[in-house]
């Protein structure tokens, strides 16, 4: 594969903090509350004004415009004014010669607040009444009448903890200076037209004096999708004050420790299942922790109410879920966006069921997977349903039942050292579901040299999409995908943007940038139709064929043609995704242009007498339609696979009294090297999708969510050790947690 | 300070304890990256080399924990230095396996790579250790380690017989001026001496701390504390030498699998900077080093000018982070009996690699005639200082080992901690870690034992 950028493994790629500083630049320190919840009697910052080097200080009151960075639901402040609602909310912002001297300035500045109570556990938010919004329910046929004909129920609670996004480049923004109090920012965001609109509003100005350039983010994750915006506006504030540049790069601890994560989430369930295992009915009452302020917590939460039955046909269900407001930083998108928090809790569901009327959990899932034209709690029905088939082929696969068969051997063989499996289905859908995000833009540049420049709404975060884009440009145009060179993302060149979340970069700003080639194919071979005259006209590697005969015309003489005919080489494009619609009123509708199917397999071995555990193979059978690109398809997979494994047994945020203590890399633990295991990935053959560009599926996303297999797999272990022991459903597993379940009373 | 950065020889004025990734970026050089600055990433890995009898040894270092004073007379070397017109096998592998997603660790994982090409000691190294310091959020490892397999079958076929450096120099992997290197090395050598200031060892705690400044820092390592010997009594250790030199080293592989035994000690670049001495004198109640030696009943000895004395390690310890040192005295090194014992470590962290322990233990005795004696068990992360185990020692000698015994001697080691509940785990967990530790120690001992307990 030649076309994956390549400057990565030279360090010549361009990260914000990597772009050259402008020669009067400034630098900035955030003065944040170290209390969770409280009003702010006196803030003092004269010795920090006095500092060496200090240039401006700023705070609430210096806000021209609104001091508000909600997107969806206006209930963020910028600066705190009169209130800290989290340790961690910037208050106070310093703008220096340099960082030292910031940082000495902000380290200047006291405090004095008067302690508010402080909540940190959703569910004391949900009964205090402490909603973000009101709470959210999809149903399905007829749950309360049906219990009484289930063989088998089962009730409890399974907790899932956050996630630390861990992208490898912390968030930052550097902002320029430009005319009649324009502002460039180059900023590390999946969301450049958010922080567009969110800057302008806290400067006051138009949109179109506010530019936004992305060429790459060091990873996101979905934690740079709203939370990008802070630093923007910050370092746009630095400029509106001072007209001097001004760049802001959060260090770990201050990245880790200010913005938003996963969602931990809290869940009471209930399910039923009748003689045969065929699931009757499902419901749960999902409390999320949203922490402060609302964020994305209210589409997040929809996404884990539409994911709430995972892959599987449940006729009767009602799921409710609470965005419940608490005194931690506000969590945000993750990979998966809410999908894994609720996929997790109907896992914990089956499995306990699985125990308690001792059909085998395969068995249960299996039973259970989707059928074509199934219909989903949100009454969309299922079309061209993998479910089924990657389930079977990865049991297949893997040879689960050897597997199973030898587990058992070395189990009994071994007391100390115990295997364990599980299997994970996964059912994702694709599309924002908040319907009119589904829409993408696209510029395509043809010089009259024929080389080209491909403007797009998509931000490249890590995850191929200017690749992908780039070879559907190049197939399109039949033109080699050397000559096309990808365009940062700038919202002066494609406007109004989505984020590049959702899985969907590809899907819709792809599908744009298909349209615009298409158009200029189109006006090149009317030019040609002029030189050649009439007939079947193909351009074929970058030749033009008449009647499927070759002629002499190359690509670039074709568009030195069409520029000296003066047709126009440039293509703006636009893509809205068709079929989707959703009545949130009545909870109903068609949310997803598609779903993605795939199963995993894994297997883990745990170590009882020290509580360690290593995971050894995972095997795969995905459903990526017809990949795009398979190197890349396949490096989403290994990915996801391992970073939802991280969320379901190291990754731990712990908080005394509302502070995070695992604010580093040295105390928050991601996969290592050594962490990852074995993968085994097959890509389901013949699974063209209709739905989106060149028959492919999105990728993102999806896989993460086999990382909860993790989960399933240390408890079939750990209760190959002890089964005399309750099992409480919480994730994640650390070493610490798995011990104590071995050994204690 | 006068170093070679990349092609030139560069000469500064900054202070010797300036992080070395923050002048390499204040000075241009951007393919070094700042993922955490702790140590923790591996995305500011550069390579140093180190002249050594007219050769350059070159390692992969965390530049983030690196002071400018260490690197004083070596040879600096990131991303820049390594590119040549075309991509080397390792870049050019990794594009090929799809090893690079969003690319921020990219070219630490590449330098982490070369090192292990450039350098023989490390031969006989599985490739997977040279990549264990990085971490990556993107891909999952699994393509990176495939182009580093890939990359290795590639390199193994060159002909070493004139060094490593001339033949990836020759195969075009590796720019020719390297090859001038070791003639630019041998200018600007200045030989250190010991002065009075401020006494660092790796500096892998010190300078997690950004923005620290010394005054006058010396630099141990520099100075010849850093030798590992021995005589027919004992095992010296100079307390400058790095924990990955102690692991493989012949005097104590000899008689001990401390090559094993440290595999999960931190990652392969903070164990080439991190010494025994820091790990000691930092006296973090849960130091690797420390308890394997205190279970080795070290002594250590300590120099005040010219004055010498010789304590036990565990009298060093006297409160959280107290140690019996006088002002300016200096851990000069460790030493141990050059006797056969029986020694096992234990250690179990969140994460198995590249973390700080929960809680760790180590136990080491002779066994005759069926029955234990001399024994010495410590442990970390359960009270204030790394903790010799002293009555359960007691209780230990002259008994046969038996389930019974086992299981009393934990009772009595649990009667003498105190852990908290902290970051690394609750008091209850550590506890009970501690207990499966020592259980650990004498299971591998008499597996039979596992049925018992």
């Amino acid at each position: 594969m030649t076309d994956l950028i390549p400057p990565h493994t030279t360090g010549e790629s361009v990260f914000v903090d990597d772009i050259p500083e402008p020669k009067d630049m400034l630098h900035t320190a955030v003065f944040i509350s170290n209390i969770p919840h409280g009003k702010i009697i006196k803030l003092n910052m004269q010795k920090a004004k006095a500092s060496e080097g200090v240039v401006k200080i700023i705070t609430a009151e210096d806000i021209p415009g609104e001091n508000e960075v909600g997107r969806i639901i206006q209930d963020e402040e910028l600066l705190a004014k009169d209130k800290v609602d989290f340790i961690g909310q910037p208050i106070a912002v310093v703008f220096a010669e340099t960082k030292n001297q910031a940082n000495t300035a902000r380290d200047l500045i006291t405090i004095e607040y008067e302690p508010l109570p402080a909540v940190f556990d959703p569910r004391e938010a949900a009964k205090k009444g402490m909603l973000i919004a009101p709470s959210r329910t999809l149903s399905l046929g007829d749950i309360d009448s049906i219990w009484d004909k289930c063989e088998t129920i089962v009730e409890g609670v399974a907790e899932s903890g956050g996630q630390e996004h861990i992208y490898m480049e912390t968030q930052g923004c550097l902002a320029i200076p430009g005319e009649e109090g324009r502002i460039l920012l180059y900023s590390s965001t999946q969301n450049p037209s958010t922080v567009q609109n969110i800057v302008s509003n806290v400067i006051g100005c138009d949109m179109n004096k506010i530019e936004v350039d992305v060429k790459r983010l060091g990873g996101a994750f979905g934690g740079k999708e709203d939370q990008a915006t802070h630093w923007a506006a910050i370092c746009a504030l630095g400029v509106y004050h001072t007209r001097r540049p001004v760049k802001l790069v959060l260090d770990r601890r201050e990245d880790i420790t200010i913005t938003g994560k996963r969602h931990p989430y809290s869940t009471d369930y209930k399910l039923g299942l009748n003689k045969e295992g065929k699931i009757l009915a499902f419901s749960a009452k999902f409390y999320q922790n949203a922490g402060a302020a609302a964020d994305l917590s209210t589409p997040i939460l929809g996404r884990t109410l539409f994911h709430a039955t995972n892959a599987y046909y449940i006729p009767n269900v009602r799921v409710t879920a609470y965005s419940c407001k608490t005194n931690l930083v506000p969590f945000t998108a993750f990979r998966g966006f809410g999908g894994p928090q609720g996929m997790f809790v109907i896992e914990c569901a089956l499995a306990h069921a699985s125990e308690k009327s001792g059909i085998s959990i395969e068995k249960l899932q299996e039973r259970n997977l989707l059928d074509e034209g199934d219909q989903f709690p949100y009454g969309m029905k299922v079309e061209k349903t993998q479910a089924k088939r990657s389930f079977a082929e990865v049991l297949q696969d893997s040879k689960f039942d050897d597997l199973k068969e030898k587990q058992e051997e070395f189990n009994k063989k071994n007391k100390l050292v115990k295997k364990g499996f599980s299997i994970m289905p996964i059912c994702f859908g694709i599309s924002f579901t908040a319907t009119f995000m589904n829409q993408a833009g696209a510029l395509v540049n043809v010089y009259y040299d024929g080389s080209v420049n491909i403007s797009s709404g998509a931000v490249e975060m890590g995850q191929g999409v200017n690749t992908k884009i780039k070879s559907i440009a190049a197939r399109t145009l039949s033109i080699n995908p050397d000559r096309i060179r990808m365009e940062s993302t700038n919202t002066g060149k494609v406007i109004n943007t989505s984020p590049t979340a959702a899985s969907s970069g590809a899907d819709l700003n792809g599908k744009a940038v298909e349209i615009a080639c298409k158009a200029i194919n189109e006006r090149l071979l009317n030019v040609a139709k002029e030189k050649l005259g009439e007939g079947n006209l193909a351009l074929k590697d970058e030749i033009v064929y008449l009647n499927d005969e070759k002629t002499n015309l190359t690509w670039e003489e074709l568009v030195m043609s069409a520029y000296l005919s003066r047709v126009n080489l440039s293509s703006q494009a636009y893509f809205a995704m068709p079929g989707i619609h959703y009545d949130a009123e009545k909870e109903k509708g068609k949310p997803f242009a598609y779903h993605v199917f795939g199963t995993a397999v894994t297997e883990v071995t745990i170590d009882c007498l020290r509580g360690t555990y290593t995971f050894d193979n995972v095997y795969i059978v995905h459903d990526a339609g017809k990949s795009l690109n398979y190197l890349i398809d396949l490096g989403q997979i290994e990915g996801g696979l391992v970073q939802g494994m991280g969320w379901m047994t190291l990754e731990e945020l712990q908080y005394v009294d509302g502070k995070l203590l695992t604010d580093a890399l040295a105390t928050y633990k991601v996969p290592d090297i050594y962490f990852a295991p074995k993968i085994h990935t097959k890509f389901l053959e013949d699974a063209d999708n209709p739905y989106a560009v060149l028959k492919s599926k999105a990728i993102g996303e999806p896989p993460f969510m086999y990382g909860i297999g993790a989960y399933f797999a240390l408890k079939d272990a750990a209760q190959a050790f002890r089964k005399d022991k309750e099992w409480v459903y919480s994730a994640p597993i650390t070493p610490e947690k798995l011990l104590l379940y071995l050994h204690e009373e | 300070m006068k170093f070679i950065l990349n092609r030139e020889i560069m000469e500064t004025n900054e202070s010797p304890s300036l992080h070395t990734l923050d002048f390499l970026r204040k000075n241009g050089i951007k393919g070094v990256k700042e993922g955490c600055h702790e140590g923790d990433c591996g995305a500011c890995m550069v390579l140093v080399g180190e002249l050594k009898d007219d050769k350059v040894i070159y390692k992969a270092i965390n530049s983030c924990m690196l002071p400018l004073g260490k690197i004083t007379g070596k040879h600096v070397v990131t991303i820049e230095g390594l590119n040549l017109e075309k991509l080397n096998p390792v870049q050019q592998a990794i594009v090929d396996e799809g090893g690079s997603q969003c690319g921020f660790c990219t070219p630490g994982f590449v330098v982490a790579l070369m090192a292990y090409f450039m350098n023989e000691n490390l031969i006989n190294t599985d490739i997977i250790t040279a990549i264990e310091g990085n971490i990556c959020r993107c891909t999952g490892y699994k393509s990176i380690l495939r182009a580093a397999d890939s990359a290795n079958r590639k390199i193994a076929t060159l002909d070493y017989s004139k060094g490593r450096i001339s033949a990836l120099v020759s195969a075009e992997y590796l720019p020719s001026y390297f090859l001038e290197i070791p003639e630019m090395l041998k200018k600007i050598q200045i030989q250190p001496k010991l002065k009075k200031g401020t006494y660092i060892a790796g500096g892998t705690d010190l300078f997690v701390h950004r923005n620290i400044v010394i005054q006058d820092p010396v630099f141990l390592s520099e100075l010849g504390f850093d030798k590992i010997w021995s005589d027919d009594n004992y095992i010296f250790v100079g307390a400058a030498a790095d924990i990955e030199s102690i692991r493989i080293s012949n005097e104590l592989n000899t008689l001990f699998d401390t090559a094993s035994h440290l595999s999960n000690v931190s990652s392969l670049p903070i164990r080439q900077q991190a010494t025994i001495g820091g790990n000691v004198v930092n006296a973090s109640p849960i130091g690797d080093l420390t308890i394997y030696f205190l279970a080795l009943d070290a002594d250590i000895g300590l120099l005040l000018g010219e004055e010498r004395r010789i304590i036990k390690l565990k009298d060093l310890f006297k409160g959280y982070k107290i140690l019996d040192l006088e002002d300016g005295e200096i851990l000069e090194w460790f030493r141990i009996k050059n006797e056969k014992r029986i020694l096992s470590f234990e250690k179990v962290a969140k994460r198995m690699h590249m973390d700080i322990a929960s809680v760790n233990s180590a136990f080491s005795m002779k066994y005759k005639d069926n029955k234990i004696t001399e024994p010495h068990l410590s442990g970390g992360g359960i009270g204030p200082i790394p903790m010799y185990l002293e009555k359960t020692c007691q209780y230990l000698e002259d008994k046969e080992i038996t389930a019974d015994v086992v299981k009393e001697a934990a009772r009595i080691a649990d009667s003498e901690i105190s852990p908290i509940d902290d970051v690394r785990g609750t008091a209850r967990y550590k506890r009970l870690l501690l207990r499966q530790l020592i259980y650990a120690h004498f299971v591998k001992l008499v597996p039979e034992l596992e049925d018992l307990l």
